[in-house]
């Protein structure tokens, strides 16, 4: 087999039984790797109503065929599993070199079940994949913890690693790569410390065959960069790394700012790239990616960190009027050390911020406190007092206390940095994306705010959306990062010449779409219909005060219409139940719906 | 002919290795690669490991066999792998730890320039490696 290794690891962590298992060659056609092929793993093995930190739910790490090849920023791993935070399924990736490693190993994935009876880790290098103790990790900080792995294995050995967070269970703590690198929204981190899983530390000495000339390829890929990676349109990675967006949204209005009642913040010059590069120490890169955004910054306390990326200086900046860079250089250091994802953090907070100022409920904690915000975080991490109200994410806390009418989340994923009011694109892909509020399966804004298309109107969106999350889906299952976006035609070439396997684009978007409908298929297993593809009450009622959207009624009536025309073009029903008709379409009658099984 | 290594210009990124592994090894393998990264993720720092092309190439001087010669034409360092006993006396002559082992031939790994035109050099964009 070429791309791919054609072998998965299957870990039952209550029996502690291992087995390596041969994925059909078919699986691998039709649902390519990462976020395709884990999601049909889930499909067939999970229920979806299983409780998500249950020893019955798995957790799965998934490449795709590119990793450790040397194709553009394909270092990235798919980490699947049913969400504690939405009950939805799943799908975060994760860059750093873990990706790389796991296939240097020679295994394409880990699909994890059960639960340790104590704190273990999972040691895999080659041919030896063995359960170890992790009582003396169990507390530890991520950083302390990769240390005493690196210490004991080798300076440069890969693992995917919780913090006190993940532990225990914060429903947004996430799983860290190379210190900074997390698979960070969904609460993964709580999965794997639902199952006592501290780590897992990889080792690999088998290199990767691809399946055309190797020195063509070399020469193909050097092509490739130069006409489609190291243009133009990607400069803004070496130049400003994702900081850069900072001020694009502040000048289109979608900045979110104190719990997303305005769209424009007016100490953004503390929380911008210029107030970053007062800061930058160097620039570093995942595994094979010539685009290079990572950025190390420094605090006055010595702090140091790789980052903040946008979505950090968006939700714990503006969000939680909070300009001051050294303390969001030192608020992105704790929640990487915790293990906790930066946008929900951030997200909790501006709500327990509001919550307190409006009178809502008394969380202790106002806007602009940065200090107070660092102390929090501890407290979210170690769940004490109200920290373990904050740890149930934004949609639990205002079920709890109230503040519904300031919550912002979709399925219970807090939102990203990205106004929805500023852009109603934005507005359809968080409501129908497949783990909540998110922006990565549909970045509809690049095509309306940020693009050309009238960011105040529904019209045309649901085509944009769905081109999206079907591309998305290809591209998270291949895996390419999100900062590149080749044609689909580049894709399919790619993977022809790495997999010896034809592929068209034709069939890549069949595929694209397929995926997407395996998880609105998990989605409605677990019960989930068109009640739940709802934008919160601030979005619908209250306009911003200032920006482009500024005192802009939100067109209801035209979302409610788009989600029709959504459901419309993907085939589904009205309540968005996916059609017998469509699953014969994408080649999916074959088992996956609960007929007849497709071995 | 020799690489120019500026290591606080690497991003990490292992392109390098991975280029270098394809073209002597048909096979994306780090291991069998004739250039190192190590990479340091939680401070963000790398260092470039490569022959340095020493003046007087102690790894050619000190092979008994000849197996180790310096190519006038290329300007880089040779292992003619069929003469090769694997006394790795040439690991053990660099002063800078830039001879590895293959882990499939246990045969030395040094850089040959890829016979006058190195592959990792295109592939670094931010000029870390660089050709003169």
């Amino acid at each position: 087999m070429k791309g791919y290794s054609g072998k998965i690891i299957r870990v039952d962590l209550g029996t502690r039984e291992v087995r390596i298992e041969e994925p059909l060659r078919l699986w691998y056609e039709k649902y390519l790797g990462g976020k395709g092929l884990g999601y049909r793993y889930l499909l067939q093995d999970v229920d979806a109503k299983v409780d998500p930190l249950g020893p019955d739910n798995e957790i799965i790490f998934m490449n795709g065929p590119f990793a450790g090849t040397i194709v553009p920023t394909s270092s990235r791993l798919a980490v699947l599993t049913k969400s504690p935070a939405t009950g939805t399924i799943l799908v975060s990736l994760v860059g750093g070199g873990v990706a790389a490693e796991l296939k240097y190993a020679g295994y394409d994935g880990i699909i994890i079940c059960g639960r340790a009876a104590s704190p273990v880790y999972l040691y895999v290098s080659n041919h030896k994949v063995a359960i170890e103790k992790a009582d003396a990790l169990w507390g530890k900080g991520i950083h302390e913890t990769e240390g005493w792995l690196r210490e004991k294995y080798k300076p440069e050995v890969k693992s995917l690693t919780i913090g006190p967070g993940g532990e225990n269970e914060v429903l947004y703590a996430c799983i860290t790569v190379d210190s900074y690198h997390q698979a960070g929204r969904g609460g993964a981190g709580a999965v794997m410390g639902s199952k006592n899983l501290k780590a897992i530390v990889v080792q690999g000495s088998t290199g990767v065959q691809i399946g055309s000339d190797m020195k063509s390829f070399l020469d193909y890929i050097l092509d490739i960069r130069k006409r489609d990676v190291l243009t133009e349109a990607h400069l803004w990675t070496d130049l400003t790394g994702t900081p850069g967006t900072v001020d694009a949204s502040q000048e289109i209005g979608v900045l979110p700012t104190r719990n997303y009642q305005d769209g424009q913040y007016e100490k953004v010059a503390g929380i911008n790239s210029d107030a970053v590069k007062m800061k930058l120490k160097r620039t570093r890169a995942c595994a094979t990616c010539p685009l290079g955004c990572g950025r190390f910054t420094q605090a006055k306390d010595g702090s140091l960190v790789e980052g903040p990326e946008y979505e950090t200086l968006g939700l714990a900046g503006s969000n939680c009027d909070v300009d001051d860079m050294d303390t969001l250089i030192r608020f992105n250091k704790l929640c990487d050390d915790l293990g906790l994802d930066t946008i929900s953090t951030g997200g909790v907070l501006a709500f327990a911020m509001e919550a307190t100022e409006k009178g809502i409920y008394d969380f202790g904690i106002r806007f602009g406190e940065g200090e107070k915000m660092l102390d929090y975080v501890k407290r979210i991490a170690g769940r004490q007092d109200v920290g373990n109200l904050l740890a149930a994410g934004v949609k639990r806390a205002a079920a709890a206390v109230g503040g519904q009418d300031i919550a912002m989340e979709v399925k219970g994923l807090e939102f990203p940095a990205f106004d929805p009011r500023g852009s109603y694109g934005m507005a359809l892909a968080y409501a129908t994306s497949d783990r909540g509020a998110c922006h990565q399966r549909a970045f509809a804004i690049e095509e309306d705010a940020f693009g050309s298309m009238d960011p105040f109107t529904f019209v045309n969106k649901a085509e944009v959306v769905k081109r999206q999350q079907d591309y998305n889906s290809a591209k998270d299952s291949l895996i390419i990062c999100d900062f590149w976006r080749p044609s689909p035609e580049t894709l399919a070439e790619i993977y022809t010449k790495v997999t010896g396997w034809p592929m068209t684009a034709k069939e890549l978007k069949i595929c694209g779409e397929r995926i997407w409908n395996m998880g609105q298929m998990f989605n409605q297993g677990a019960g989930f219909s068109r009640k739940d593809d709802y934008l919160p009450p601030r979005v619908l009622h209250d306009p911003l005060l200032n920006g482009p959207a500024a005192h802009k009624t939100f067109k209801v009536d035209e979302f409610t219409a788009s989600l029709s025309e959504l459901y419309g073009m993907r085939g589904w029903d009205e309540s968005g139940k996916v059609q017998t008709e469509k699953l014969k379409q994408l080649g999916m009658d074959d088992g996956i719906a609960g007929g007849e099984s497709e071995l | 002919m020799k690489l120019i290594l500026d290591s606080s210009r690497c991003t990490g990124c292992k392109s390098c290795e991975l280029a270098c592994a394809g073209f002597h090894a048909n096979a994306f393998d780090p291991g069998r690669s004739r250039i190192r990264i190590v990479n340091d993720p939680y401070q963000g720092e790398s260092l470039i490991n490569v022959c340095r092309n020493c003046p007087d190439h102690p790894c050619v001087s000190t092979c008994q066999f000849d197996a180790c010669t310096y190519n006038e034409r290329t300007g880089f360092v040779e292992v003619h792998d069929e003469v090769c006993t694997r006394c790795n006396a040439c690991v053990a002559a660099c002063s800078y730890d830039a001879v590895f082992l293959d882990p499939m031939t246990e045969l030395p790994l040094i850089c040959d320039g890829c016979s006058g035109i190195p592959r990792c050099v295109p592939f670094c964009y931010k000029e870390a490696i660089r050709l003169e």
